[in-house]
C-alpha cells in the first residue's frame, strides 16, 4: 500500500468498551483513509460506531472505553503512539472536531470571544489583541452578523445555528488539515442545516481542510461528500464513491438505509423501516452482524462473517451475497 | 457569577437585561429577601468597623484603669456614657474591645477560609478531573480528616506547636479544606462530562487550562456559598479556641479571649462575657443569612421553588 499518500489512514482500529455487563466492541476493526482536501462521509444508524470512530481518531476515548488495537496514521505518524503533549498540539491544529450538540458544546459561563481566543492561543503564540482580531475575523467568516457584539456575549443569547457557526469558527481557527464533523446539524432545523453544511463546505475548501462528515442523513451525504463509508455494528459494511452508493448499493444494509429515506413523490402512508435494531449485546455474533435483520440472510451468514472485499475500483462490500 | 445567574434566569429578564446593570439586578434580588438584607447589613457593618476601629473606638482597647474596674453598662446604675457597654476586670472599655475584636475575627475567618479553599479546590479539581488512583488517594485522605473531629486535630496541633495568631489561621486552614474538596470533586465529576469540555479538548486545550477556565467557573457558585458559611464557622472556631486558651493570646484583643475573661465574673458582672458573646452571635448570624441568600440565588433549584 502507498500509505504515505494518504493524509489520514486508520488501520484495523478496535475500540472496545469494558462495562459491567462485559466487553462491547463499539468499533471492531475499522480501516479507511482520508486524503488531503477530501470530503468523506460516514453513515450508519445510532450505535453503529460512527462517533466512537471519530473520538478514537482524536484520541478522546474515555473510560471505560479503550482503543485496543490498530493504527491511526496521520501523515505517516501513529497517533496512538505519540505523547499526550504532542496529541494536544495535533488536536485543533491538525485535526479538529465539531460536535453534535451546539447547545452544550459551548461553555455557558465563558464569552464566545474567550472560547475562540482560547483555541487560537492554544496553538499560536499571539498577543491577546491579535487573537481578538483573528477571532472577530473568524466570526465574520462564518457569517455571524454583528461579530463584535457576539464576541463579547455569552452562548445563551445565541440560537442553535449561530452557536454551531461559532463551533465551526473555533474548529477552523487554526486551519486544521482535517475536520471531523460529528452530526453537526442533527440538533438544528432543516433550513439552518443546509446553510451550515454549505458553510462547512465552503470554508474547508478555502483553507484546504479535508472533512470527515459523520451523519445518519443520507440526504446530507448525497450533497456533501465524495466518498462514503457505511458502518454497521462497529464495522465497515460498504465503502464507495457517493454516486455508486446511490446508483448501485450492494450491501443489504445500505439498500435498506436508502430505502428508508422518506421520499416526496411516494404517496404511501408508511415509511419503510429496517426491522429490529442495532446489536447492543456484548455477546459476539459469529456470523454477519446484520444477519438477524437482513431479508436476504442465508445459512452461511449465520456461521461466518464475510470479509470487506473489493468489488471493483474501490467499491468495497462486506456481504456473502456479493461473494457468489 | 453574574453570568451564571443570568444564564439561569434567561427567560425572566430577557427583555430588561440590556438596561439593567448587574449590580442593580443583584440589589433588587437581595432586597426581596429580608434575611438576606439583614445579613448583608450586618456583614457590611462589620467589614466597615474592622478597619475603622481605631477611629470609632472611644478608648484604647488595652488601656487599663484600676479605678474603673467592672463598671456596668451605661443604662445600669453606676454606669457612665464614657463606657457604654461597661468595663472588664482590668477596667478596659468593652465596647472598644469589641470593635477591635472584629479585626481578629475577620482576619482569622477570611484568611483561613482562603487557605482552606485553595487547598480544597486544587485537590478537588485534581481528584474529580483525573479520577483513578489520584482520586482514591485524595478521597481517602478526606475520609480520614472527616473521621476525626476538626476541633480535636486543631487542639492537638496547637498544643504541640504552641498557640499564636498565624499558627491558628494556618491550622484552621489545613483542617477545613476537606469540605471544599468533596463539593468541588462532585461538581467536577458532572461538569467534566459535558460536551464543551470534550470540545475544548478537541481543539487542543491543555488539561490545566480546562481545569482553570472551564471547570473552575462552574464550581464558583458552590465555593462562594460554602466559603461564606465557613467564614462564620471559622469565627466560632477561633472564639472557642481562644476561649479555651489555645487560640489568640492576650493582650491581642479577640472575642474569644474576652469570653474567657468574662466567664470568671459571670455571676456579678454579666456584661463582661455577654457583649462579646452577642458580637459573635450577630456576626455569625449575619454571615449565615448572607450565605443562605447567596445559595438561594446561585442555585437554580431553590430559586424556582422559592419564588
Amino acid at each position: 500500500m502507498k500509505q504515505l499518500d494518504h493524509m489520514l489512514e486508520v488501520k484495523d482500529m478496535k475500540t472496545h468498551f469494558y462495562t459491567e455487563k462485559g466487553m462491547i466492541p463499539a468499533v471492531d476493526g475499522v480501516s479507511f483513509h482520508v486524503d488531503e482536501g477530501e470530503l468523506v462521509g460516514i453513515v450508519g444508524e445510532s450505535g453503529s460506531g460512527k462517533s466512537v470512530t471519530a473520538l478514537s481518531i482524536m484520541n478522546l476515548i474515555e473510560q471505560p472505553g479503550k482503543i485496543v488495537d490498530g493504527e491511526i496514521l496521520y501523515n505517516g505518524e501513529d497517533l496512538l503512539q505519540v505523547s499526550e503533549k504532542k496529541m494536544e498540539s495535533i488536536r485543533g491544529n491538525d485535526i479538529s472536531m465539531i460536535f453534535q450538540e451546539p447547545l452544550t458544546s459551548l461553555n455557558p459561563v465563558l464569552t464566545i470571544g474567550k472560547q475562540i481566543t482560547e483555541a487560537i492561543r492554544a496553538h499560536q503564540k499571539v498577543s491577546k489583541k491579535e487573537a481578538k482580531k483573528q477571532a472577530i475575523d473568524l466570526l465574520h467568516r462564518v457569517r455571524i452578523p454583528r461579530a463584535e457584539s457576539v464576541y463579547s456575549s455569552y452562548p445563551h443569547v445565541l440560537s442553535g445555528g449561530m452557536r454551531q457557526r461559532v463551533m465551526i469558527a473555533i474548529a477552523l481557527s487554526c486551519h486544521p488539515k482535517l475536520l471531523i464533523a460529528d452530526e453537526p446539524t442533527t440538533a438544528l432545523d432543516v433550513t439552518i442545516q443546509a446553510q451550515i453544511m454549505q458553510l462547512l463546505k465552503e470554508i474547508s475548501k478555502d483553507i484546504g481542510a479535508a472533512i470527515m462528515l459523520i451523519t445518519h442523513d443520507l440526504g446530507v451525504i448525497a450533497e456533501m461528500v465524495d466518498r462514503v463509508i457505511v458502518m454497521y455494528g462497529g464495522k465497515i459494511v460498504e465503502q464507495t464513491d457517493v454516486h455508486t452508493l446511490f446508483k448501485s448499493p450492494e450491501h443489504p444494509y445500505t439498500k435498506a438505509l436508502i430505502e428508508s429515506t422518506p421520499r416526496f413523490h411516494t404517496l404511501e402512508d408508511e415509511f419503510y423501516s429496517i426491522q429490529g435494531s442495532v446489536l447492543q449485546t456484548h455477546e459476539s455474533i459469529q456470523g454477519c452482524k446484520y444477519e438477524p435483520r437482513c431479508p436476504y440472510a442465508m445459512d452461511v451468514c449465520k456461521k461466518e462473517e464475510p470479509l470487506l472485499e473489493d468489488m471493483n475500483e474501490g467499491h468495497k462490500v462486506r456481504c456473502w451475497l456479493h461473494d457468489q | 457569577m453574574t453570568v451564571k445567574s443570568e444564564d439561569l434566569q434567561t427567560d425572566k429578564n430577557k427583555q430588561n437585561k440590556e438596561e439593567v446593570r448587574p449590580v442593580t439586578y443583584w440589589l433588587r434580588l437581595l432586597l426581596k429577601s429580608k434575611t438576606g438584607t439583614l445579613g448583608l447589613i450586618i456583614v457590611l457593618i462589620i467589614v466597615c468597623v474592622a478597619p475603622l476601629a481605631g477611629i470609632i473606638a472611644p478608648h484604647d482597647p488595652t488601656q487599663m484603669d484600676a479605678t474603673k474596674m467592672l463598671t456596668p453598662p451605661a443604662w445600669l446604675e453606676g454606669g457612665s456614657m464614657e463606657y457604654i457597654l461597661g468595663t472588664d476586670n482590668l477596667g478596659r472599655d468593652i465596647f472598644s474591645r469589641i470593635l477591635y475584636g472584629t479585626r481578629i475575627s475577620l482576619l482569622v475567618g477570611i484568611t483561613s477560609v482562603i487557605i482552606a479553599g485553595a487547598i480544597g479546590i486544587a485537590l478537588g479539581l485534581l481528584s474529580g478531573y483525573y479520577g483513578g488512583l489520584i482520586d482514591t488517594i485524595i478521597m481517602r485522605i478526606v475520609d480520614a480528616f472527616l473521621a476525626i473531629p476538626g476541633i480535636l486535630i486543631t487542639l492537638v496541633i496547637l498544643s504541640v506547636v504552641g498557640p499564636g495568631l498565624w499558627t491558628l489561621i494556618i491550622v484552621l486552614g489545613i483542617t477545613n479544606w476537606v469540605e471544599y474538596t468533596r463539593v468541588v470533586r462532585g461538581e467536577v465529576l458532572s461538569v467534566k462530562e459535558r460536551e464543551y469540555v470534550k470540545a475544548a479538548k478537541s481543539i487542543g486545550v491543555s488539561d490545566l487550562k480546562i481545569m482553570m477556565k472551564h471547570l473552575l467557573p462552574n464550581v464558583a457558585s458552590s465555593f462562594i456559598v460554602i466559603s461564606t458559611l465557613s467564614v462564620a464557622s471559622t469565627i466560632i472556631a477561633e472564639a472557642s479556641l481562644s476561649f479555651l486558651g489555645m487560640g489568640i493570646q492576650p493582650p491581642t484583643v479577640s472575642w474569644g479571649v474576652m469570653l474567657n475573661i468574662g466567664k470568671d465574673y459571670l455571676a456579678e458582672s454579666w456584661w463582661v462575657a455577654t457583649f462579646p458573646g452577642l458580637a459573635i452571635t450577630f456576626t455569625t448570624l449575619g454571615i449565615i443569612f448572607l450565605g443562605d441568600w447567596l445559595r438561594d440565588i446561585l442555585d437554580p433549584r431553590t430559586q424556582m421553588n422559592g419564588k
